[in-house]
């Protein structure tokens, strides 16, 4: 089982790869932005693969740090921060 | 896995060239945080979690939104904004010159030292019972080598204090631009997930006692919530300081210390722990310096040195 | 037994990433492509972590799990409403000022 979890990892990591091609590309900021939410989702399922395979049951925390700061950088990408004077 | 690894360090070196060679800046900043996320499988697979705890937290999170935020402020003051002219290739060229020796000296002196077959990490593993935590990371963090752990809090508090003083201007624009064009479902995310950010940072510094987590983990994690509500425009930056945050900001210092002074008589060493009572000081001790550690990295988002509750 | 379900969840999770890879490439523009990108978000990673559930050993770990998976379908689906609405206001002008 350990042998097909690194595989599906694997698998993962070189989609994450392909998916950052379209980062290069672009050709809008919208688009790169997608591409880092994906990879983010792919590192989380990557972490979540390895921590099955690794017997690391800390890495799920690793993947639940990733969610929530994925989602505060979607924030960041939309929204300044403000402050009153 | 060596297939997985070998990808793994191929991509990281990829991302590295690009986020530096690359021309726009928002490509440079997306980059990096690309390379937060496989720095930290990386740590994973040195078997790290913890750094791969903090790199989640602080090097892809944190930074990442830091640098967004940045970002944005910059491009809406106009074009010209610190933009000099390029360095002429002479100093370019006596940089990367200057970096690739200094690089080169620094591996040929690390190569040469005698590494004494990890007598520390032994050391500190074979005393792990003394130490009132199971988590070895923690236990040297905390106990074993509490003076360093004292002095990078120092360290952090002095930066924030180098922050505030230098703070830019431009982030207390008001941002006309945002209003109108958000999405309502902003507020949703916000309200949703800063309980469950909270939650998360707290947890992982309760975890820090038996599994990877800890002070600074939790600490960082505690400071994404802060900067969802700040980016949420819940909460924002205030040049007013209230006693308050400034008793929270050096409270991890201070509970710190004060253990240590006052356990003195008894056990005759500064920071020195009594047998019996580890455990729970070194709990509270790592709450106190998480709350620091959260305040000082959200005041150094927002660089101010006080906050306030935006108004509705 | 839980082996093969297992491998099938993790499996059928594996094609929706490579769907939403796929879609993120080819897709014409960034709109689309955002249809891509929640396949990958929502059901990928809910299957793949169905198959990883489904291995796990405490009850603790799953719970974690399951949350991990529910908190990235509500930030991604909420994320991409996000960028979008931003792309449709913002973007049209923005990449040209380079």
């Amino acid at each position: 089982m350990t042998a097909f979890l690194t595989l599906a990892a694997l698998v993962l990591l070189l989609l994450f790869a392909l998916g950052l091609v379209r980062m290069a590309l672009g050709p809008t900021r919208a688009d790169r932005i997608q591409a880092v939410q994906l990879s983010g989702t792919t590192t989380v399922g990557i972490l979540l693969l390895l921590s099955e395979a690794l017997a690391m049951p800390a890495l799920v925390h690793v993947a639940l740090v990733f969610v929530l700061f994925a989602a505060l950088i979607a924030v960041a990408f939309v929204r300044h921060p403000r402050s009153q004077e | 896995m060596m297939v997985f690894d070998s990808l793994l360090a191929l991509i990281i070196a990829a991302l590295a060239w690009r986020c530096v060679t690359v021309r726009d800046l928002f490509q440079a900043i997306v980059t990096f945080i690309v390379l937060g996320l496989m720095l930290a499988l990386s740590w994973t697979r040195l078997d790290a979690p913890d750094l791969a705890l903090a790199e989640a937290g602080i090097g892809a999170g944190l930074l990442g939104v830091l640098l967004l935020s940045t970002w944005r402020v910059v491009r809406d003051a106009g074009p010209d904004q610190g933009e000099g002219p390029p360095p002429s290739p002479w100093v370019r060229t006596a940089a990367a010159v200057g970096s690739i020796a200094l690089g080169t000296a620094f591996a040929v002196v690390l190569h040469t030292v005698e590494v004494d077959s990890d007598r520390a990490g032994g050391l500190a593993l074979e005393s792990l019972g003394e130490a009132g935590v199971e988590q070895p990371v923690t236990a040297v963090l905390l106990n074993f080598r509490s003076y360093d752990t004292l002095l990078e809090l120092g360290v952090l508090l002095m930066a924030l204090i180098g922050a505030v003083l230098l703070r830019s201007p431009l982030i207390h624009r008001p941002a006309a631009e945002d209003t109108g064009t958000e999405s309502p479902l902003l507020p949703v995310l916000v309200t949703v997930f800063t309980p469950l950010v909270l939650l998360m940072g707290t947890f992982l510094v309760w975890a820090g006692a038996h599994s990877p987590g800890g002070a600074f983990q939790g600490g960082a994690v505690l400071a994404g919530a802060g900067v969802m509500l700040v980016l949420g425009g819940r909460l924002g930056g205030d040049a007013q300081v209230s006693l308050l945050l400034r008793a929270l900001l050096i409270l991890g210092v201070s509970v710190f210390t004060v253990i240590g002074l006052l356990l003195m008589p008894l056990e005759g060493a500064f920071m020195a722990y009594p047998e019996g009572l580890v455990y729970p000081l070194m709990v509270t001790i790592e709450f106190s310096l998480a709350l620091s550690i959260g305040l000082t990295l959200l005041l150094l988002f927002t660089g101010t040195n006080g906050l306030r509750g935006a108004p509705a | 037994m839980t082996h093969w379900m297992a491998a099938l969840l993790i499996t059928a999770g594996l094609v929706f990433f490579l769907a939403g890879t796929v879609g993120l490439l080819r897709f014409p523009d960034a709109f689309t492509r955002l249809h891509a990108l929640t396949k990958a978000d929502n059901t990928g990673l809910g299957l793949l972590a169905a198959g990883v559930a489904v291995l796990a050993l405490t009850w603790q770990l799953v719970l974690l799990i399951a949350l991990t998976w529910l908190l990235a379908a509500m930030a991604s689906s909420i994320a991409c409403h996000l960028v979008a609405r931003h792309g449709l206001h913002h973007d049209n002008h923005e990449e040209t000022r380079e």
